[in-house]
């Protein structure tokens, strides 16, 4: 199919905007929207006139856990985190992990030398 | 009616990772966007779960926004729509099961709440002072728009609802697309 047929493009453009632009059709709209100028031209085009019939859809205010989750997925983490303990915790806690995890190391090294021999000639029959 | 530029500096503030902006956004436009996202999906639980993946997804992609020229409205409706119809499509065979289902009671009663689609065109075209325009064009392809506009129907999903071929369906659509782009060229 020839996509520089600004027509076809044009049509094309329409069809994805209105949703009946189905199955593979739409597959190959959207990775020619990544290659294409000319076919996001034509997508907004068709957007901002279809845009239009929304407005008489009736508003319906969603419930606050909408809000709630949106809020936590994109909340901060390290922020969130660092803002519920005290500078003191913020301070020893790389040194405190670290510690744990050297001390997890050891004892199960002692405790199973074989693991590690065993992962190593699991890996090496793969 | 949105404030489009307060919306615009507040798509280009949450860009750069001010969350107030984030939530000044939600609260001017969720309820339209959500309103529109209940038309298509008929169900409230899906409703809500795109309109929550919607909002992840502009915080996430709002510098994105700016490259794309569009309102910042019609930005955020068609996040909306094209998450609400990839839904929408991808359960297409799960919808019949979900309507018989016990657990979902109130599947039958949102759909018979939503508005007529042709009445909500007629009323957009009235705000979009192209009424005469479209209603100069036969009522088989503005429903056809209808429909797929405001319920997200596919071209077979209209064919079946209205009982028409399905090369007349493409044909109306077309038809439909090309008139309101006249329509509002003038």
């Amino acid at each position: 199919m020839n996509y520089n047929h600004p027509e076809l493009l044009d049509r094309l453009a329409a069809r994805f905007a209105l949703g009946t632009l189905g199955g593979p059709a739409r597959r190959r709209f959207v990775r020619l929207l990544r290659e294409l100028p000319a076919a996001r031209t034509a997508l907004v085009g068709w957007e901002e006139r279809l845009a239009g019939l929304a407005s008489s859809v009736p508003h319906v205010t969603p419930p606050d856990r909408v809000w709630e989750a949106i809020d936590a997925r994109t909340a901060p983490r390290a922020a969130a985190a660092a803002s519920k303990s005290g500078w003191l915790a913020r301070l020893f806690k790389p040194a405190m992990g670290f510690a744990f995890g050297a001390a997890m190391t050891a004892s199960v090294v002692m405790t199973n030398p074989a693991l590690f021999v065993s992962l190593d000639r699991l890996a090496q029959e793969e | 009616m949105f404030d489009s530029a307060a919306l615009q500096a507040d798509i280009a503030r949450l860009a750069l990772g001010e969350r107030a902006a984030l939530r000044r956004v939600y609260e001017a436009t969720s309820a339209h966007l959500f309103g529109i996202a209940l038309r298509i999906l008929n169900r409230r639980d899906l409703a809500e779960d795109v309109l929550q993946e919607a909002f992840v997804n502009v915080w996430h992609h709002a510098g994105s926004y700016q490259a794309s020229q569009a309102q910042p409205m019609t930005w955020l409706i068609s996040i909306v729509r094209n998450k609400a119809l990839d839904h929408l499509r991808s359960n297409q065979r799960h919808v019949a099961d979900s309507i018989d289902a016990d657990e979902d009671p109130e599947a039958h009663q949102i759909a018979d709440e939503r508005p007529n689609p042709m009445q909500l065109m007629m009323q957009a075209a009235e705000t979009m002072e192209i009424r005469t325009c479209m209603e100069s064009l036969d009522a088989s392809p503005r429903q056809c728009l209808a429909l797929a506009y405001y319920h997200g129907m596919s071209q077979s999903e209209i064919a079946e609802h209205i009982t028409a071929p399905i090369g007349s369906v493409k044909a109306w659509v077309r038809r439909g697309l090309e008139r309101l782009k006249k329509c509002l060229a003038h």
